[in-house]
């Protein structure tokens, strides 16, 4: 018994000690002058990848707006097309003309050219996630270091808009060429510093930016994916931004005086997309019956605690051409029930509608009710987020609670959601007319009348219904009171870039 | 005894072959084309089946299967999928984490079971046995996430005691341990007591006392030594089950451990890192159910003959 009380306490100290020794205190960091060294910003959403051209999810996007730039970019107030990395001049409706500063360089120190612009366009025409914004390129010449002429096949409004997408973030041609993982390196404020997938991701600040050093050394990303445990986080101090607060524990924050509650009206649409090639919903006046019957605002108040807005358009709030004017179908259940029998359906129907997330699972329950008023069943499909994906990529969805994210170019909008056979067309729906239009619109030089035409659009696709529009709601972020220089968009999608807190 | 340690070993090779061959099973029954989680919404189906091919994912599952195995025995686990990262150099990143907390998880457990377990055997009926009874039941029956929630409510927030998570010393450590060892204890101090009480009714242990040996030596040099196979087994099952990764506390203190790890690659249908990472704790709970056995030899005798025979 001695023998083994002393091999057991041996072992188990020798475990434990061991355990422990590959842990340490973080040093704590030197401070600098007037800014606070090291800021923490907590997210639920884990970075999936450093290659920009490889995603587009939300907390990819936050990272490449750090670490990289992007030729020209979108002006967070106004929506328009401001320089970026370059200077820009547009020729002719086909002809776009960059200039590249002298001193911008890639965060390993090797300069920015014409020609690495060159090479991340010729690789994003590869990829997936990005070739569909650079469909229109039909040369790109460069003419010298600094500069280079893009030319395209068809007068586009949108094609500086497109560039502006941090998918399409200027890569090191070097770089790669010499380590095909390398894409992380951008001419951006910060540079990766360390990133362990699952718990954090750290940037330090590039010292020799072209426009100066970041105010803010060392900014790191730290994965926590419980809400509440994430708002305790930010009050004790261990973290200076909370990205995502659960609605129901806003007023921890708002109430807290050393804090700040960001509250950013969200442009992302919450919509059902009900599949336009397959029965019941290849019928518009079943589809038409449904949208009569859907109550927005006590959608809002199930889904996220009242904080939404209503939604009657089919483009994303802030998106040019969007028309203000546009009303939804409003609640009609009567009416509902005549358009069903007109259908065919004078007893309604059932269906499944799938979604993913609890905000999404309270919202269909919701719509469960309201349509089981006008005789149509809903059957409930709480999926995962691949699942729900793959089933829609695969278009094998009767309908589904889903959300348009991007609210950069109307074209890319509308041509992804409502063209015929765009792959994130959810409602499958098929309108050479429809199809014409967007067509139209985009090569319309002259921006009332581009404008007047998406209005057109807008009633054309109201009229169609391929999908219902329901919301968009509030962006929650909780901050420490000091901190500063983000600019908070409504996207998601937020550039801390600038981000410090003064000492 | 050696030889039983290699036959253990050998054994090894089947069940890894069996674990990877259900992953495979269950991944491809699983709704969620994996294809989908890596290319763009817009890719079209030849692009979308030149990256199957890129991804090893053409073909049937047997062939998939054998593909993987071949891999799998060069010590090849794969790449992932979504972050392109080497599956096993991502799972030792965070296999020290897990490590770590599954030692002082059961550190926790063993230091708070035991002695309840014995106290309450010793003092069966009396009050003393009633309170240990009544923790046991309350450790069994909160759960793992509410009770995470409240310690860090109480030691983070309010005491400003310990952080609320992530791991930055030996301090972040303290409350994911607790919330898991608790209830972890819990079990155990139920077994200890239920194994006590079978042991110290035996007629060697009257024996001892009417030798006139000490009340504290009949305990715990007699009894607990005869009471503890059922403890160890527990024991085993429940570091086994640690090791494999708790999902709810790694998510409630951003513990960056295998079980988040393995969670995170279902959702997004990383088949390599999904089966990298399974076939790396089997080998690491069949060892832990090696050493537990070879425990079991040291404390009993008669199991230690059966090995040498």
């Amino acid at each position: 018994m001695k023998r083994f009380s002393r091999i057991s306490l041996i072992t188990l100290c020798l475990v434990v000690l061991f355990s422990f020794a590959s842990y340490g205190q973080v040093a704590s960091a030197p401070n600098s002058a007037s800014y606070q060294e090291k800021i923490v910003i907590g997210t639920p959403l884990d970075v999936t990848t450093t290659d920009p051209q490889a995603s587009n999810t939300d907390s990819n996007m936050i990272l490449f707006c750090m670490t990289h730039e992007t030729l020209v970019e979108l002006d967070p107030k106004t929506g328009k097309v401001i320089p970026g990395l370059a200077e820009f001049e547009v020729a002719d409706s086909m002809t776009f003309k960059f200039k590249l500063p002298k001193n911008a360089t890639f965060t390993n120190g090797t300069p920015c050219t014409a020609s690495d612009v060159k090479f991340t366009y010729e690789r994003a025409q590869k990829s997936s996630f990005t070739k569909p914004k650079l469909t229109l390129i039909k040369n790109i010449k460069v003419e010298n270091p600094q500069e280079l002429t893009i030319t395209i096949t068809q007068p586009s409004q949108e094609f500086l808009t497109n560039l502006a997408h941090r998918s399409l973030s200027i890569l090191s041609e070097a770089a790669i060429k010499a380590n095909e993982k390398a894409y992380d390196i951008g001419t951006g404020k910060y540079c990766l510093k360390e990133w362990i997938p699952g718990d954090h991701l750290t940037l330090e600040y590039y010292k020799d930016y072209r426009l100066g050093p970041a105010k803010t050394k060392k900014v790191e990303f730290r994965l926590m994916k419980e809400d509440s445990a994430r708002v305790i986080a930010l009050q004790t101090g261990e973290i200076d931004v909370c990205i995502d607060p659960p609605s129901v524990e806003l007023s921890y924050i708002a109430n807290d005086k050393k804090l700040a509650l960001i509250q950013v009206p969200n442009v992302i649409m919450l919509y059902i997309a009900m599949n336009n090639a397959k029965p019941p919903f290849d019928n518009l006046k079943v589809r038409q019956a449904l949208a009569y019957a859907v109550d927005k605002e006590k959608l809002i108040q199930a889904g996220y605690n009242g904080q939404g807005t209503v939604h009657n358009n089919f483009i994303n709030r802030g998106q040019f051409g969007l028309d203000s004017k546009l009303t939804g179908y409003g609640i009609d259940y009567a009416k509902a029930k005549t358009l069903l029998a007109e259908a065919g359906y004078p007893k309604g129907f059932e269906f499944e509608l799938a979604y993913n997330g609890s905000a999404k699972a309270l919202i269909a329950a919701v719509l469960q009710e309201d349509f089981a008023k006008i005789g149509v069943k809903v059957k409930l499909a709480e999926m995962e987020s691949a699942a729900l994906k793959s089933m829609l990529n695969e278009k094998k969805h009767t309908a589904a609670l889903y959300q348009w994210t991007d609210a950069d170019g109307t074209d890319f909008t509308v041509r992804s959601m409502y063209y015929s056979g765009s792959g994130s067309n959810r409602s499958l729906i098929a309108d050479k007319k429809l199809d014409k239009m967007i067509d139209e619109a985009l090569v319309e030089p002259d921006n009332a009348k581009r404008a007047e035409k998406y209005h057109l659009i807008e009633k054309y696709i109201k009229d169609l219904c391929p999908i219902i529009p329901i919301c968009t709601s509030i962006i929650n972020v909780g901050t420490k009171a000091s901190v500063k220089g983000v600019v908070w968009m409504g996207t998601a999608k937020h550039d801390y870039s600038n981000i410090y807190i003064s000492k | 005894m050696y030889r039983y340690i290699i036959n253990r070993l050998i054994m090894l090779i089947p069940v890894l072959l069996g674990v990877v061959f259900i992953v495979f099973f269950i991944m491809d029954l699983a709704p969620g084309d994996p294809v989908y989680q890596v290319a763009g919404e817009q890719a079209t189906p030849a692009e979308l089946q030149e990256l199957r091919v890129k991804l090893g994912l053409d073909g049937n599952i047997f062939t998939r299967y054998a593909r993987y195995i071949k891999n799998m025995l060069r010590g090849d686990l794969g790449v992932s999928y979504i972050s392109k990262r080497n599956v096993m150099k991502t799972y030792l990143e965070r296999l020290p984490n897990t490590l770590m907390l599954a030692s002082v998880t059961m550190v926790v457990a063993i230091l708070v079971s035991i002695p309840l377990g014995i106290i309450a055997a010793v003092h069966q009926n009396s009050i003393k046995d009633t309170v240990s009874m009544i923790l046991a039941l309350l450790g069994l029956s909160i759960p793992n996430f509410w009770l995470g929630l409240l310690l860090i409510i109480l030691f983070s927030l309010k005491l400003k005691w310990l952080p609320s998570g992530g791991i930055n010393g030996i301090k972040s450590i303290i409350l994911p341990a607790l919330t898991v060892g608790l209830g972890l204890a819990a079990l155990m101090t139920r077994t200890t007591r239920s194994s006590m009480l079978d042991v110290v009714r035996q007629d060697y242990l009257r024996t001892a006392r009417s030798k006139g040996v000490t009340e504290k030596k009949v305990i715990y040099r007699h009894a607990l030594k005869n009471a503890l196979i059922p403890i160890i087994t527990i024991f085993g099952i429940q570091f086994s089950n640690v090791l494999g990764g708790s999902v709810l506390a790694e998510t409630v203190f951003s513990w960056p451990g295998v079980g988040r790890l393995v969670v995170d690659a279902i959702n997004q249908r990383d088949i390599p890192m999904v089966t990298g990472a399974l076939v790396m704790t089997t080998m690491l709970v069949s060892i832990v159910n090696l050493l537990v056995d070879i425990i079991y030899a040291y404390v009993d005798p008669r199991i230690k003959a059966q090995y040498t025979k």
